[in-house]
């Protein structure tokens, strides 16, 4: 299969005593990892399976190694209903958590990697969003859907997806 | 009262998410602010040749949520000079934030009316905090940040980099990075 498929995860957790576990999403006041005896070990934990979006399965990433809760960016891809647009799906899933997805969609050009569309969205217990972007005619790119994800009380994550096709 | 950050980065397994592959949490850098203007990309090959790079494009948001594009222009003017030819270089960033995302590209030939890169050119992904690709690598060194050359390169390089822009400091913008890509030229 030709697909490729780029997977990366970033879970950061700041657990705290006294009030129980307070726990830090992305926030500018992070300043880098603590000395490796101060980390706190996770356990592996596997995401819940998800079923097989248009456009190709997608792993899911754990979010804060909290079980169930994860991120996933499928395969950008273009549409089998809009004629003439690309689509991703990604999402955010913490069953009783706000949920948070942003997705930006690039377009492979000389220069890098031109941004060709944007979503955001935020729910209780998941997010699941549809970043589009336009889908030229006989034109042929590589598309990067780029996510990050967060789980209030449970932490962060980023997922990745790139596909090349030949728009319809 | 205790606290402990734990990062861990995670390379996808066909079993979905899980922790690195001995089952170890790693310490990694966290969500930081990124550049607050666009960096300045300097090329350095030797001690006394510096090639500061072309902006070639842009998307930048500022603090006040309004975003900026430079797109490239319809004719590139490759910087050229500041590139010793006996030397691969290092191209530096005027920044400390590390980024998400940053990848070379490279081109063996330009269209010679426009300056636009014939072909695919070769793409190589750097290891940063979000990306765990080998083909090249983003480090800090004397507050800025570094970016080594492969040592066989093609003579038009380009440079790009992506920050993610944590949501606070975004303001109602419609995108969640600030990204730039600069252009370097080595005469043969």
């Amino acid at each position: 299969m030709a697909r490729k498929m780029k997977r990366l995860a970033l879970v950061a957790v700041i657990a705290a005593v006294a009030t129980g576990f307070a726990v830090t999403p992305a926030s500018a006041d992070s300043r880098g990892p603590l000395p490796p005896e101060d980390a706190l070990e996770l356990p592996s934990e596997a995401g819940l399976g998800a079923s097989a979006p248009e456009g190709g399965v997608s792993l899911n990433v754990v979010i804060g190694g909290v079980s169930g809760c994860y991120g996933q960016t499928d395969n950008p891809h273009a549409s089998g209903h809009y004629i003439g647009t690309v689509d991703v799906e990604s999402r955010t899933v913490c069953p009783g958590r706000t949920s948070l997805v942003q997705t930006s969609l690039y377009r492979s050009r000389w220069y890098g990697w031109e941004g060709w569309g944007y979503n955001q969205g935020t729910g209780l217990g998941s997010a699941a969003i549809v970043t589009r972007g336009g889908c030229l005619y006989q034109t042929t790119y590589t598309y990067l859907a780029s996510s990050y994800h967060e789980a209030v009380s449970a932490g962060y994550a980023y997922t990745q997806n790139e596909q090349r096709f030949t728009c319809p | 009262m205790l606290a402990a950050l734990v990062v861990s980065c995670t390379p996808a397994t066909p079993s979905g998410g899980s922790s690195s592959p001995d089952g170890v949490a790693e310490p990694l850098t966290a969500l930081v602010e990124p550049p607050a203007t666009i960096p300045v990309a300097t090329l350095r090959s030797t001690a006394d040749e510096a090639q500061v790079g072309l902006l070639v494009a842009s998307h930048w948001i500022a603090a006040d949520g309004s975003t900026h594009d430079t797109r490239p222009s319809d004719e590139i003017e490759w910087p050229q000079h500041g590139w010793d030819t006996s030397s691969p270089g290092v191209i530096e960033l005027e920044a400390t934030s590390m980024p998400a995302r940053a990848e070379i590209l490279a081109y063996d030939a330009v269209d010679a009316a426009t300056g636009i890169p014939i072909g695919d050119g070769v793409r190589r992904v750097c290891e940063t905090d979000v990306s765990q690709s080998r083909e090249c690598a983003v480090s800090e060194t004397d507050g800025k940040l570094a970016i080594q050359l492969p040592s066989t390169i093609a003579p038009y390089v380009v440079l790009w980099v992506e920050w993610y822009v944590p949501t606070t400091m975004r303001g109602s913008a419609e995108s969640a990075t600030r990204w730039a890509s600069w252009g370097f030229h080595r005469l043969s």
